[in-house]
């Protein structure tokens, strides 16, 4: 089953129907049946982000307003951007119920750097689905939490083009990317929001 | 051509869409925001959250302010004749006229780096409005006091974020354009002190119009020290430009007023 919380949005003029719509094509797109949608729409552009996490064998997805908001119309959706979006997250919990991927860890847990490949890596696949993605906007995302070095550049382009990857594979690019970062070395960072949530089950 | 344009004519197309300060302040979601514990401190930094779409947005209201700004100095040329202005002030305008081009062409080049279109986020026209005074010494304030006073708050904020990030395209642009800021503001120090060099009542008068100007450009918090601003008050770069730190001490306390009143309307 396929639901989306809240049922009224108060804040934001998104249109229910379109969003309702989009949705049950980002999960299709997917290959995602069961999913719990959870829209956070006191969060504006530009405080973006998505959490997408399993539990009990059932999808569960958190997602910021702001990242399915239009930033000419503030408070408007944006039906391109909210359609990839939510079938980033709809692939990456897709991607979590595969056994290559039954050993990542929890949303809450994972770094920024790991997020930012597993992002470029969906993002990439809306991109050959002939979805408006940005893909530049990708690209300064994994720089900035991969570091801006040409290791990085050619991860992203790896990501990108990839079909079929696991975990262990996003992990080894983080390592790779991390080794020749030239920024100090800090702890790893967990910066996603609403990560709690991923904790929680659904309802 | 038309003298003291309004900022309904200014020219844009398609690709713009504006939006009223009044329209940003009475958005419902604001309330909230200030109570949420999940996203992290509003000042700029890579390791908040959302700083991809944060520091993106960002550098979209910095290309935004460079065009008011290089209409505003613009306009200071035009809208004013010899007996209003020295002809040397008007060069100065000039100079930074071109400099502002300059400017928004380096910001569609970091636009374009960090993935984000023109006309992405909507214009806040409110920079241009501060100048539009008729008085050219309360314009010369306006601009190149307020306005471009925030601008180099703006620029030093975003070259930390770029030196933070290991960005060393946006660390060495955004370095680049705050050195011309700090000149921009000196020669509205500089021309403040001698066109009111005779005249302490209309000195007084700009000065007061720049600290309502300032306080528009802190509304709603949005410049300070602390970590609930996004926008961090630059002390050494300003004392460059020639205020006195008596002024940004007294800015300072504009910018803890505004955050004071924006926590209180949040509720």
């Amino acid at each position: 089953m396929i639901e989306v919380r809240p049922e009224e949005l108060t804040l934001v003029d998104y249109d229910l129907v379109e969003l309702r719509r989009l949705v049950d094509e980002a999960a299709a797109r997917a290959g995602v049946a069961d999913v719990v949608v959870e829209i956070d729409e006191g969060l504006p552009l530009p405080i973006t982000g998505f959490t997408a996490g399993v539990t009990d064998g059932r999808g569960a997805i958190w997602i910021s307003g702001g990242s399915l908001e239009n930033g000419r119309y503030p408070r408007t959706l944006h039906p391109d951007h909210a359609a990839v979006e939510l079938t980033a997250a709809m692939l990456r919990v897709a991607d979590r119920m595969r056994p290559g991927f039954a050993d990542a860890p929890a949303e809450e847990e994972l770094t920024d750097r790991d997020r930012a490949a597993w992002e470029t890596w969906a993002y990439g696949r809306c991109a050959r689905m002939g979805m408006a993605v940005r893909e530049q906007r990708s690209r300064y995302a994994m720089r900035l939490y991969q570091g801006f070095t040409d290791v990085t550049d050619a991860a992203f382009e790896r990501l990108w083009a990839a079909d079929d990857l696991t975990w262990a594979d996003l992990a080894a690019i983080g390592e790779q990317t991390a080794a020749v970062d030239p920024r100090p070395p800090t702890k790893a960072q967990r910066t996603s929001m609403r990560t709690q949530r991923a904790k929680e089950p659904a309802g | 051509m038309k003298k003291m344009l309004p900022v309904e004519e200014l020219a844009r197309d398609e690709r713009f869409a504006r939006r009223e300060i009044t329209e940003s302040m009475a958005d419902p979601r604001n309330q909230g925001l200030s109570e949420r514990d999940d996203i992290g401190s509003a000042r700029l930094a890579p390791d908040r959250p959302a700083a991809v779409d944060r520091s993106r947005q960002l550098m979209h209201g910095i290309f935004m302010g460079e065009i008011q700004a290089l209409e505003g100095a613009g306009r200071t040329c035009f809208d004013f004749d010899g007996s209003d202005i020295p002809f040397q002030l008007k060069l100065d305008m000039a100079r930074q006229c071109w400099d502002e081009s300059r400017h928004v062409e380096i910001s569609v080049k970091l636009g374009d780096h960090m993935g984000t279109e023109i006309g992405e986020f909507a214009e806040a026209t409110f920079l241009y409005q501060a100048a539009c005074n008729p008085d050219p010494v309360l314009r010369l304030t306006g601009v190149n006091r307020a306005l471009e006073g925030l601008a180099i708050d703006v620029f030093n904020t975003m070259k930390e974020f770029g030196e933070q990030s290991g960005d060393p395209v946006l660390a060495a642009c955004e370095d680049w354009m705050l050195a011309d800021e700090v000149t921009h503001v000196k020669m509205g120090s500089d021309w403040l002190r001698r066109l009111t060099a005779d005249d302490p009542e209309r000195r007084e008068r700009a000065l007061e119009f720049q600290r309502v100007v300032d306080k528009l450009f802190s509304l709603g918090g949005f410049r300070g020290e602390t970590d609930e601003n996004p926008i961090q008050l630059a002390r050494r770069f300003r004392e460059m430009a020639g205020f006195t730190v008596d002024e940004i001490d007294e800015l300072a306390e504009v910018s803890e007023e505004a955050t004071a009143e924006a926590k209180l309307s949040a509720g």
